[in-house]
This record gives C-alpha cells, sequence and structure tokens, in this order.
C-alpha cells in the first residue's frame, strides 16, 4: 500500500519512531507507529492535534508545519492535502533533514486517504 | 624715505587743530561733552564693535589696519574658493561681532562650488511601524499576567493550546509538552512553558519570528 510505503521512507531518517496521519477532523486516518502505542490513544492523540491546529485556524494562522517539544521527543506536524503529517521523533532527529522529507512525503500523499486504511 | 604725512604723525604738535571727524563734528567737541557727562573726569573709552579693524591713534592721524581673519575663519575648501568671503558675501555686509551667537544659514546644504546644483540626497527609509509581534504572559491557572501587542486572542488561545498540548503529550506517553510552535504563510505562533508556573506565547508575521523557528528547527 502506497501510503504506508510512504510512511516508511520517514523512518530512514535517523532518530524517527513511526507517524501518522490526521484528518482536518480529527480522524486517525493511518499510521505507522512502533507497536506499543495503542490505537486508542493513536486516535486520541489525533483529535487533539487536530483542536490545537484548528484553534490556530480559527484565529487566522493556517497551520503549514509546526513542532511540539515533548522534552526528550518531538512532533512534527506537516500540512498534505488531506490533512496532517506527523512524525514523531526523538530530540536528537536533524530537524532539516526530517522537515525535508517530510515535505517529500506530504506532497507525494494521495488524495484518496481514508479512514478505512487503518 | 619718509614720507611727509609720516614726518607730521612723528612731529606731532602739541595743541593739535580742531579736526572734522566723519561726523561733522570736531574731535574736541566730542571730548569736551564726553568729559561733561562725566563729571569732568575722562570718559572711559566706549564700547564700540568689534569690525575687525584696529585703529591706531598717534596724535591726530589715524591709521587703519585690517586684521587677517582669525584661523578659525581663514578657510580654503578644494576650489580655492575662500569660504569666509563666500560666507560674507552672501550675507552682504561685515557684522559687528557682537559676541551673540545665531544661527547665520538656514539648515539646507548650500554647495560653495560656482555654478554646481546640489546633489539629491539619498532619503532615509521610512521608520520600522510599529512592532506587530504579540506576547503574552499567562499562569499555568490561566490568568493573564502580562500581554504586549495587537492580538488580543492570544491570550486565550495560548492558554487552549497549551492545555491541549500538554493532553497530547500524555496520549502519547509524554509527562507534558515544553512548547510548541505553528508556521503559517505569514505568521507564527509559539507557546511555551517557562518554569512550572508560567506560560509565554508569542505569535507575530514570519520575519519577526526568525529566531524562534530557528531555535525549534522550522528555519
Amino acid at each position: 500500500m502506497i501510503v504506508r510505503r510512504l510512511l516508511g521512507i520517514l523512518e530512514d531518517v535517523d532518530g524517527v519512531r513511526g507517524s501518522f496521519l490526521v484528518a482536518p477532523g480529527g480522524q486517525l486516518l493511518t499510521h505507522a507507529m512502533p507497536p506499543e502505542f495503542e490505537l486508542f490513544d493513536l486516535q486520541l492523540s489525533a483529535a487533539r492535534v487536530a483542536r490545537v491546529l484548528s484553534c490556530g485556524g480559527a484565529n487566522g494562522l493556517r497551520t503549514e508545519d509546526g513542532v511540539f517539544d515533548f522534552g526528550d521527543h518531538k512532533l512534527l506536524v506537516r500540512e498534505f492535502v488531506r490533512g496532517w503529517l506527523c512524525v514523531l521523533c526523538s530530540e536528537r532527529v536533524n530537524m532539516r533533514s526530517l522537515r525535508l522529507t517530510a515535505r517529500l512525503v506530504a506532497r507525494s500523499m494521495p488524495a484518496d486517504v481514508a479512514p478505512a486504511s487503518l | 624715505m619718509i614720507s611727509a604725512s609720516a614726518t607730521r604723525v612723528l612731529e606731532a604738535p602739541e595743541r593739535p587743530p580742531a579736526r572734522a571727524t566723519a561726523r561733522g563734528r570736531p574731535e574736541d567737541e566730542d571730548m569736551k561733552s564726553a568729559s561733561t557727562k562725566h563729571g569732568g573726569k575722562p570718559a572711559p573709552p566706549a564700547a564700540k564693535p568689534r569690525t575687525g579693524e584696529s585703529q591706531l591713534r598717534t596724535g591726530e592721524s589715524q591709521l587703519r589696519v585690517r586684521e587677517p581673519p582669525p584661523a578659525s575663519e581663514r578657510r580654503e575648501d578644494g576650489s580655492g574658493v575662500r569660504v569666509l568671503h563666500a560666507q560674507k558675501a552672501a550675507r552682504g555686509v561685515d557684522e559687528p561681532r557682537t559676541g551673540v551667537v545665531r544661527r547665520v544659514e538656514s539648515s539646507s546644504w548650500r554647495c560653495l562650488e560656482w555654478e554646481a546644483s546640489a546633489k539629491p540626497r539619498p532619503r532615509r527609509p521610512p521608520r520600522a511601524k510599529a512592532s506587530k509581534v504579540t506576547i503574552v504572559q499567562l499562569s499555568v491557572e490561566g490568568d493573564l499576567i502580562r500581554q504586549n501587542g495587537p492580538d488580543s486572542w492570544l491570550p486565550e488561545a495560548g492558554d487552549f493550546m497549551q492545555r491541549m498540548s500538554t493532553l497530547l503529550a500524555r496520549s502519547l506517553g509524554f509527562e507534558g509538552c515544553r512548547s510548541l510552535c505553528l508556521r503559517g504563510e505569514s505568521a507564527v505562533l509559539a507557546v511555551s512553558a517557562v518554569g512550572s508556573s508560567r506560560v509565554v506565547a508569542v505569535s507575530g508575521p514570519t520575519r519577526s519570528m526568525a529566531n524562534v523557528l530557528r531555535r525549534v528547527g522550522l528555519e
């Protein structure tokens, strides 16, 4: 499946732990996260990511990309045509390489990604 | 060779005849009237304007010697035009030095070279507009501590984002969210936890937030 393969490209960047796709409404579209992350937690996280970004959009800030700093990990968010691409990575990741790769993956994402692909 | 007039100066007579001054009155009359005014004593020399000329009196004759201008005024520009004379020519007359400082020329520049027009001066860049960066300081409970900037929505949005990002961190198995930074097409928003009791939210145009973007790795 093409979406899984595209998300697998991100894991080539050193320090990346996994990634998932979030619809503008907060639904989890698909993910490539390690097995220790449960689906329910991922769905909850997707909804919360969408709320934060929607809050920015309500105040005139249409987010193209963003970073959440959790201390020893970061969550990079990149806008794509059907939502947001989220990449969980460690603190020591090369942000420049990760941003370039995430931009390429987000551009390559097909427009018909649906929650059914989970 | 000593001229006849110079001889007359050196051999001044004891009682010189009255001589008409430039105002048409004999010089002795001036002395008389002056001594009458001051109770018979000779009057002190009247303060005269300093015209740059010194008068030497030897007997009845007067020698007028033109003093050179002070060194501070004797200045020549590159074209050989003496600046002092150019200024005096512009004023038209030699003014007495009264000791009163006043502005002689207007504030505009004037080219001293003949027939040369003044070069157009480069215009200063307009002053930077008022900063559009908004900084908000909040307590962890969401109370506004300090706000500076035009974005009135930032306190509420910053508080909401801080709470939601903390929940996001916990749902992913982390303790909390230290900071978040969102970049749009032309604006940036950053929310950071400062210590354990304060939250700082900053928003502004991308140009003004380059340091924040560099720190979080978005630039």
